[in-house]
């Protein structure tokens, strides 16, 4: 992928979610906010599949869930936001991305009307390709649909993204002790599932 | 699917148009920004005392105009001043009007009867006029509005059964807020979401999950002689977002406020008249019915109060429309006339006071004249801070003073306890709205929480550590007495009559030092107006209820001794005796079958309770609390279920008691530095501070009650959930809503 910026040149496995990744999406949005265009482009190349994928899992809708994107790094970018270490930084955006999306159940709360493109199999496969390279994750994250949503947003972040219990915590609102919790049940609830499906971890 | 560079493109052209609307935005600010920001609008603006304080006789009442042009002239005069104001420095427009808006306090539930059942009505705070709400029953059906559709279910015991439906799934743009119902009709209050409009927290709606700023609202009137069809006849409507309605008999009272924006044309009123409009067309309210106010110049901004008489029997007919300059949040109605409070100041030597202006408006049959003007210190908390009483008006108000100096360029004015200061006041003013009688400086430091006249006394309730209970006579209204002052650990937000001698009082728990705990339940012994005492009271730990602050979603009955009230997705029934106190009767868990909801409503015909919430209407019979029945007005539909928080709670997760009142705060709390916190709401950020206990909540032009922060946190909230990204303010911030 062309990359124009001396900063953001850092070519970090997208999937590992660790805090390297997360201080370079940070550089990059330290240069766009100077005014390098470039490195919104970067934030999104890095961001833009988890974050779909992630509010897929709550639209159901692979189109709703792009708008929803976008607007989440709307805001992201609207006003410089200082941000108390690189992780909050994505902590932050799914923050804002989760909002908006459970923003948009509530409108569509109203709107019995099924969205006019229905997404197909191919289509989650294919975010699903880009968004986890692992196959073996990809697996999981099927199973992790037959979750309930508590769950599943819950793994989630804890597994394919990589955030740590406290980031989570800030993510959904809750405690600490209700994340370990929800964690817990969460993974026996996943684990029975992946048992009945012969996938082994 | 899109790839990250066609991501990217949309971002930024949001982007652009995020700019493009902000830069519209920022005119309408001006009209906010100059109500808000008290203190700067102050300093332009203020009057001294003694031009206020003497009401003013009919003669000298506001007068209507004569033609749109002059109308004209005096909008352009207020969209300079507000100009002015607004390049002082006016900080952005976030914290919501400056008004106290909160709880609620009512008559009985009022038990009614129909063919020897008696069921219960809507909390109402003035027997004959009647309020509008979420549900309504006539003691056959249930009328009840879910997800902003309406429905009809058909009650007898413990049977439910759905006869129609007033559903548009597909149109989010419009739907119904709240209701009230005649004899073979519903009126119900609906909502026009337009995209560009830049609006207000309405405080007095009844939430029904869904919140839209609206800047038309519209009565749509529907026949249902048939109740398995009912039938559209009028929709009626005028410009401006929902201020509050009352009906008396057939004769519904609309209050709206329409704001107007910088981009006014003479040669086209409609920019800058208030409309009304049903089923024939539109129309421009007649210059000969919009009242120039003459104190338009008070920095009220450029916004009307807009009050419309309806008809709603025949065919539905406006009967008569006024529009006035000013803006207001509360009502107080009685069976001959309309109160409107609106804000404003006033100046004594160096001190500015808060103040309300206050305008009777004669109701009569639709017909809608301003028969009165009048200024008291002071701004009220809600509707049951007023009451009239043979002829005269009483009013409780918190009043907040400060000291007269320029601020500078937006920075906090802080005020420190040596130049400013708060009390208590409660005025009786006559039916020309001149002061006759008063008591004033009560309670310093403390405000306001809740307020209710009975008759010849008023009760109500200050706080700042512990509750003090204020009886006052009213008996001589030139010379109001205080009677007594009972001083109890928490404060009630909620007064209601129960029965002879008793007062309820539903409200917040706190220990000594003022920290709260739960929700408390009181029964005040009233007999002796000189001696009140807390007779009984039940804490309820960690338990918060929309009740608190909204009137209507308390059911309360002395006759049939019943007080009821849901916390979340939790009903509790009480009973109480003189003997044993509160008695808990049922505590019912609505959690596992809602789908989708906030506003809990309960209700009982004959021997069975009734509970709706959110999609589902349940059926209890009320010996032993059994649930008997059940119906779903809608379906839940599939991939739309909310995760986590709202609406269905995962039973088998355990859940530590949370702080429940703060999750609903449409904000995002982005950063903590040392004196303040930046809060985001949408995409704009404001600051607040907290004091050093913990305990109070201050913006740049001082402290904010509970309320305040909650309109100016909504105001341009879009995204749902709190989400703090530091655990020690969230604790403050919830520490602070308990003790508020």
């Amino acid at each position: 992928m062309p990359n124009s910026s001396n900063k953001c040149n850092d070519q970090s496995d997208l999937n590992a979610g660790g805090n390297d990744l997360n201080e370079y999406a940070l550089s990059c949005y330290m240069r766009y906010m100077e005014g390098d265009e470039s490195g919104l482009e970067e934030i999104v190349r890095v961001f833009s599949r988890p974050l779909l994928l992630f509010i897929n899992g709550y639209v159901n809708n692979i189109s709703i869930a792009e708008d929803i994107v976008s607007e989440a790094f709307l805001r992201l970018i609207i006003k410089r936001r200082r941000f108390k270490g690189a992780a909050l930084f994505k902590t932050y955006l799914f923050s804002v991305g989760r909002n908006l999306a459970i923003d948009y159940l509530r409108r569509s709360a109203k709107n019995k009307t099924v969205p006019l493109v229905e997404d197909s199999p191919a289509d989650i496969e294919e975010l699903e390709a880009q968004a986890l390279a692992d196959e073996q994750k990809r697996k999981v994250h099927s199973a992790l649909l037959k979750l309930n949503e508590l769950y599943r947003e819950v793994l989630y972040l804890s597994f394919f993204e990589g955030f740590t219990n406290e980031q989570i915590a800030k993510v959904l609102n809750k405690s600490k002790k209700q994340v370990e919790n929800l964690l817990y049940r969460a993974k026996q609830s996943l684990k029975s599932i992946l048992e009945r499906e012969g996938i082994t971890l | 699917m899109k790839d990250y560079k066609e991501i990217t493109a949309a971002v930024l052209a949001r982007k652009a148009e995020y700019m493009r609307k902000k830069r519209a935005r920022s005119r309408a600010t001006i009209a906010a920004a100059c109500v808000l920001c008290l203190a700067l609008v102050v300093s332009v603006t203020v009057k001294p005392l003694s031009v206020y304080f003497n009401a003013k006789s009919i003669e000298n009442l506001p007068k209507s105009v004569s033609n749109y042009n002059e109308l004209y002239s005096a909008i352009s005069a207020i969209i300079r001043q507000n100009r002015v104001v607004n390049d002082l420095g006016g900080w952005k427009g976030t914290v919501g009007e400056a008004a106290p808006n909160a709880p609620e306090a009512p008559q009985d539930s009022d038990g009614r009867q129909n063919n020897s059942k008696d069921y219960s009505d809507t909390n109402l705070q003035v027997a004959g006029v009647q309020e509008a709400d979420i549900i309504k029953t006539d003691g056959d059906y249930i009328y009840a509005i879910s997800s902003n559709n309406l429905y009809i279910v058909e009650v007898d015991g413990d049977k439910l059964e759905l006869v129609s439906k007033v559903e548009d799934w597909d149109d989010y743009n419009t739907g119904y807020y709240e209701m009230y119902i005649t004899e073979n009709r519903i009126i119900a209050l609906k909502y026009y979401y337009d995209d560009s409009y830049y609006g207000y927290a309405v405080p007095e709606i009844a939430w029904d999950g869904m919140f839209w700023m609206s800047s038309t609202i519209g009565v749509d009137i529907f026949d249902i002689s048939d109740k398995t069809e009912p039938k559209l006849i009028n929709s009626i409507g005028q410009s401006g977002y929902y201020v509050s309605s009352r009906m008396i008999d057939d004769t519904l009272y609309l209050v709206s406020n329409h704001v107007i924006y910088s981009n006014i044309d003479k040669s086209k009123p409609e920019t800058f008249v208030p409309k009304t409009f049903d089923n024939d067309g539109e129309y421009l309210i007649n210059p000969g019915d919009i009242i120039l106010n003459t104190d338009y110049t008070d920095g009220y901004s450029t916004q009307y109060l807009v009050l419309a008489g309806i008809d709603t029997s025949g065919d539905g007919e406006i009967v008569s429309s006024k529009a006035m300059f000013g803006f207001g949040s509360s009502i107080y109605a009685s069976n001959d006339n309309i109160y409107i409070p609106t804000y404003t100041q006033i100046k004594e030597g160096e001190m500015v006071h808060s103040a309300t202006k206050l305008f009777r408006f004669s109701i009569d049959e639709g017909k809608i004249e301003l028969a009165a003007e009048g200024v008291v210190k002071g701004n009220i908390l809600n509707q049951f801070s007023m009451d009239e009483y043979n002829g005269n008006f009483r009013i409780v108000t918190t009043l907040y003073s400060y000291k007269d100096y320029p601020t500078d360029n937006g920075e906090f004015p802080v005020s420190s306890s040596d130049d400013s200061g708060q009390s208590n006041e409660l005025y009786v003013l006559d039916s020309d709205l001149n002061i006759i009688g008063k008591i004033e400086n009560l309670a310093k430091g403390e405000r306001v929480y809740s307020v209710r006249f009975m008759g010849d006394i008023a009760y109500f309730v200050t706080y700042e550590q512990i509750d003090p209970l204020f009886a006052v006579d009213l008996k001589n209204p030139k010379s109001p007495t205080l009677l007594s002052a009972l001083k109890i650990p928490g404060f009630s937000q909620y007064l209601h009559p129960y029965g002879e001698g008793l007062l309820f009082g539903l409200g917040t728990d706190a220990d000594m030092e003022g920290r709260a705990s739960g929700m408390k339940l009181s029964m005040f012994d009233v007999s002796d107006p000189r001696n009140v005492v807390e007779k009984h009271k039940l804490a309820l730990t960690n338990l918060w209820s929309e009740a608190q602050y909204n009137h209507k979603a308390i059911l309360i009955n002395a006759e049939r001794n019943i007080i009821a009230f849901a916390t979340d997705l939790t009903y509790y029934v009480y009973s109480y005796s003189d003997e044993t106190g509160f008695k808990q009767e049922a505590v019912i868990n609505l959690a596992d079958d809602v789908y989708y909801g906030y506003s809990v409503r309960g209700l009982y015909i004959g021997e069975y309770m009734y509970i709706s919430a959110g999609n589902t209407l349940n059926a209890y019979s009320m010996t032993n609390y059994e649930r008997v029945a059940t119906l779903k007005y809608y379906e839940e539909r599939p991939g739309t279920t909310l995760p986590s928080g709202e609406g269905k709670q995962e039973p088998d997760v355990e859940v530590t008691p949370a702080t429940p009142t703060i999750w609903s705060f449409e904000t995002i709390i982005l950063d903590v530095a040392d004196e303040y916190i930046v809060v985001e709401s949408d995409y704009d950020e404001f600051r607040i501070r907290i004091d050093e206990k913990l305990t109070r909540i201050y913006d740049e032009n001082g402290e904010l009650s509970l309320d305040e922060l909650k309109a100016g946190m909504k105001i341009f909230a879009e995204i749902s959930e709190l989400v703090v990204h530091d655990t020690g303010i969230a604790e403050a911030v919830a520490n602070i809503i308990k003790v508020y």
